[in-house]
């Protein structure tokens, strides 16, 4: 019973993960076999992606879509690479054409679910995983729901398909706001066991050298699932999740963790990143917060700054107050040589969220290198206002006070930031200032500025 | 008369101890095939760790001394003195020649060790005075190894073990296999007997079939490898082996492995062989330069796949010697290598390695292995040496290019590493870890957004490089594309 279940589980994500990930030898030799029938351009819009030319991948898997409208591996394969490149319009009509080609097809119900979690409608998403699991025996889907923890643990252990669609259900509901319920979801499978400090488990991964970036992720996520009472780790995960751009579940969480802790200067400091970091009072709408990370990527990894470009553009639209997409704006204008445009969008982004920390720590940083050292104080003084333990806000202003003689500004801001990143970060990560200041206060001021590097110190302030 | 009839139990128990000795012995000689002179050895060496023996009986002398030579030799190889324990072994045999097991310890150590000469020399001896299979199958794998292959063939033909053995070794199959099937399969009893009973039967044919089959095999491909393909095909004749119905490159119950399927397919059905091409990589993975030289040039010449004999060249250019090994030169190469990684004995490896390179100045594996045995010991200077050695011979041995850039970048001579890098890189364009090694190498050169893309594309090659990733992931955050949620894209 348990492996027949599995079986369909299995068989329906397994199909479409490969749809998006078979490998490029085996496409390769398919294409060659198949020529140019639409099957052909199905596998070579998946070689193409396995070879990271996504543009190509899409507009192959488009003209397999055309050839053949009504097959549904070339409805689904141009689905999954419109909604992988942020063109959510066309993947939304590729998939409805997809379900009414087989309104019955597991893993066209799969896809769906996923690509209606992209765009928030989270209902759905669970409504289609429902409905998976409604094809299998009854037995099994009373096994699934109620068989006890020590029972689902090795079900899932065996089968990561089926953690995976585990593991979907649980997010989608802690994006959607039912945490109580995702970590009922989580016990129920064992995904989390009662009694365990996770906190600590996670929190000495990300002390430790042994683990990946990956492997402190989900001992942080397991944190939040496993122990509703360990508001650190629940805030650290909100704040990871927002340095990656997910605004919505990282607002959650860092709302919850702000919730949970007794201390007072947590709650304010919560309160603060919500302000200052996660928009305020103006959430972002989660088709734009999906459409940002992927035009991140398609800018920084792809480099495809025209794509990216567009798809801010439609953020912007559609999220007007959420600020990251600015500073994007702002950097694609300066690889264009256009300084100017690069301010303007910045203070636009100002204009659109006056506390966003974030785009007044860019904003100064740019006016530092066209070397408007006036303009470029107050907003660096802005910046550390809203977020004082900014060690590279910090270093950029000391430097515009340096510019326009002011050493007792600088020496004032350099001290607390020397002070500061002695505490949280070692010697080695303010060296050059360090040395700087050394020297100044031998000497005396010189010819030189200081310098200014931006360290990445405290999870949550990155990015952007 | 209690004195007297207490006298008389004691002299039957004396005489009943005594014919049970004579009993016990003869049946060790006549039964077990024990050796007299084993015997003798043994009852010596333990009285004589007593007593005085030797003194007292001088035709102890030599078996006690033997005795002790042999266990003084065990405990030097077990501490991995292979080079002591031959010397211990070689005083054995001298003090007892008639004594098989110095010999046989002689002629292993000295096969350890590659000195095939020797051990050739001590296993014929040994078989001399004790015939058995076992010795012709040592006496045959040490001519192969010297590169004579005649003496070889003819001993090894002589070489299979007696039904009893192979019939062990189904057994044991056997009982395996139903004890792993009951457990699955009693409450149900047609199931038990038709997969339990019928499938130890099975399992004990296949089992006996392959362990009959193991020396004939190893007879094939000697035979193969020497180029006499008719012989060859004669023997897997009489063997039973040769049949039209059999796909050689598909499945069949024939009792033979992989290596002699594609051998036989190669030799029978040459249109339909590129199974030749995987197994002739394993054989070289193994050391077998000669043989899979041959499966892929016959690959090359033969296949009606273009993409085949386009590979077949590719493994023939990069991954093989440039030249025909001398047989010689190959088992040395392969006995350092067993030295270095089965026997824990990188010292006695580097002596082997240099034989081989004494056999084949040209042979550029065993420099490349030296290099590794210095870059494991993280002498990275000397193993430059010798990697460059190894390119100097065939520049274009890809592991040793891999090697050499390694070898540089750890010598932080990031230049020589790039551009070695680069050149493992042509041969081989799709290698995700060659890829990874020239993103790192570029940004300790400090160009970033070259080594971006290197380090792209490694990640998008394969998926599961951790650095990388999290480099990339630092820079850029996670690609949260290809999952709409924290846990899926991961």
């Amino acid at each position: 019973m348990k492996s027949r279940m599995k079986g369909r589980i299995i068989a329906a994500i397994v199909v479409a993960l490969v749809a998006l990930s078979a490998s490029t030898s085996v496409a390769q030799r398919r294409v060659a076999a198949l020529g140019d029938s639409p099957a052909a351009l199905v596998e070579r819009a998946r070689a193409a992606y396995n070879q990271g030319r996504y543009q190509d991948a899409l507009e192959t898997a488009r003209r397999a879509a055309e050839a053949a409208p009504r097959s549904l591996p070339a409805q689904l394969a141009r689905g999954g690479m419109a909604e992988f490149m942020g063109e959510f319009d066309e993947a939304s009509q590729a998939y409805a054409r997809a379900q009414s080609l087989a309104p019955d097809d597991n893993t066209t119900r799969y896809r769906l679910a996923l690509f209606s979690t992209r765009v928030g409608d989270y209902d759905r998403a669970l409504r289609e995983l429902d409905a998976i699991l409604a094809t299998q025996p009854r037995a099994a889907q009373l096994f699934f729901r109620f068989a006890p923890p020590f029972l689902q643990k090795p079900l899932l252990q065996q089968s990561p398909a089926l953690e995976q669609f585990v593991q979907l259900q649980i997010d989608i509901m802690m994006e959607k706001g039912d945490l109580a319920g995702a970590r009922r979801l989580a016990r129920g499978h064992g995904i989390v066991e009662p009694g365990r400090d996770y906190c600590t488990e996670a929190n000495a991964k990300k002390r430790g050298k042994g683990s990946s970036d990956d492997d402190v992720f989900k001992a942080f996520r397991l944190a939040a699932l496993g122990q509703p009472d360990s508001a650190d780790c629940i805030w650290w995960y909100g704040q990871w999740l927002t340095d990656e751009g997910y605004m919505r579940l990282g607002r959650l969480m860092v709302e919850e963790g702000t919730r949970v802790t007794p201390i007072p200067a947590n709650k304010e400091s919560g309160h603060r990143f919500m302000r200052i970091r996660l928009g305020g009072e103006r959430p972002v709408a989660k088709r734009a917060e999906s459409l940002f990370m992927i035009a991140k990527q398609r800018y920084l990894r792809d480099g495809d700054a025209d794509g990216a470009a567009r798809l801010f553009d439609e953020i912007l639209r559609l999220s007007p107050a959420f600020a990251r997409p600015y500073s994007y704006k702002a950097r694609l204008a300066l690889d264009d040589g256009d300084r100017e445009a690069a301010q303007r969008w910045l203070q636009r982004g100002i204009e659109a969220d006056s506390e966003s920390w974030r785009t007044w720590h860019n904003l100064g940083r740019l006016l530092l290198e066209a070397e408007r050292w006036e303009d470029a104080e107050r907003a660096l003084a802005r910046t550390i206002e809203l977020f004082p333990d900014d060690l590279g806000g910090r270093f950029a202003l000391a430097r515009a006070l340096y510019a326009r003689s002011d050493f007792e500004g600088y020496r004032t801001q350099i001290e607390l930031a020397l002070r500061f990143a002695r505490a949280c970060c070692g010697p080695d990560v303010a060296k050059a200032p360090a040395d700087f200041f050394m020297k100044f206060q031998r000497w005396g001021p010189g010819a030189a500025l200081p310098p200014t590097p931006d360290p990445r110190t405290i999870l949550g302030w990155n990015q952007d | 008369m209690a004195r007297r009839a207490a006298a008389r139990r004691g002299a039957r128990v004396l005489v009943v101890l005594f014919l049970g000795g004579v009993l016990f012995i003869s049946l060790l000689v006549f039964a077990a095939g024990v050796p007299v002179a084993q015997l003798r050895a043994g009852a010596c060496g333990a009285v004589g760790s007593i007593v005085m023996l030797d003194r007292v009986l001088p035709a102890c002398s030599g078996p006690a001394r033997a005795s002790r030579e042999l266990a003084v030799g065990r405990a030097a190889a077990n501490r991995r003195a292979y080079r002591e324990a031959l010397g211990h072994y070689r005083e054995a045999a001298a003090a007892a020649p008639d004594l098989p097991a110095a010999h046989v310890a002689r002629g292993e150590t000295a096969q350890i060790l590659g000195e095939y000469e020797e051990a050739l020399a001590a296993f014929q001896r040994a078989a001399a005075i004790a015939p058995s299979p076992e010795a012709n199958l040592r006496v045959g794998a040490a001519a192969e190894r010297q590169g004579r292959v005649d003496v070889a063939i003819q001993t090894l033909e002589n070489a299979s073990g007696p039904w009893r053995q192979h019939a062990v070794s189904g057994a044991r199959a056997a009982v395996v296999n139903f004890a792993t099937c009951v457990p699955v399969n009693w409450s149900n009893p047609a199931r038990l007997w038709q997969t339990c009973v019928t499938g130890s039967r099975d399992a004990y044919g296949a089992s006996f079939d392959a362990s009959r089959d193991i020396v004939p095999r190893g007879i094939f491909r000697l035979l193969v490898e020497e180029g006499r393909y008719d012989q060859a095909l004669a023997f897997a004749r009489e063997r039973g082996w040769v049949r039209p119905d059999v796909e050689y490159c598909g499945r069949h119950s024939l009792p033979i492995d992989e290596e002699t399927s594609a051998l036989l397919a190669m030799l029978t059905q040459p249109e339909r062989a590129d199974c030749v091409l995987a197994t002739a990589v394993d054989v070289a993975d193994g050391g077998g330069a000669r043989l899979a030289r041959l499966m892929l040039l016959e690959r090359v010449a033969r296949s009606p796949q273009v993409e085949t004999r386009q590979n077949a060249q590719w493994v023939l250019r990069y991954r093989l010697p440039d030249h025909d090994v001398p047989r010689l030169a190959e088992a040395l190469n392969i006995a350092a290598s067993r030295l270095q990684h089965v026997h824990d004995a990188a010292d006695e490896a580097l002596v082997v390695f240099q034989k081989s390179i004494d056999a084949d100045p040209r042979f550029s594996w065993p420099y490349h292995n030296i290099g590794r045995v210095y870059m494991a010991r993280g002498d990275f200077e000397q193993a430059r040496v010798w990697l460059g050695r190894a390119l100097a011979v065939n520049p274009d041995h890809w592991r040793a290019l891999y090697s050499y850039g390694v070898a540089n970048a750890n010598l932080k001579r990031w230049r020589d590493a790039l551009f070695a890098y680069r050149q493992a890189l042509a041969i081989s364009p799709n290698d995700a870890r060659l890829h990874a090694s020239v993103g790192w190498t570029l940004i300790e050169l400090g160009h970033e957004p070259e080594a971006e893309r290197e380090l792209k594309l490694a990640v998008r090659l394969d998926p599961s490089l951790q650095a990388e990733r999290s480099w990339l992931n630092s820079r850029y955050g996670a690609d949260v594309r290809s999952g709409p949620t924290p846990s899926s894209a991961r």
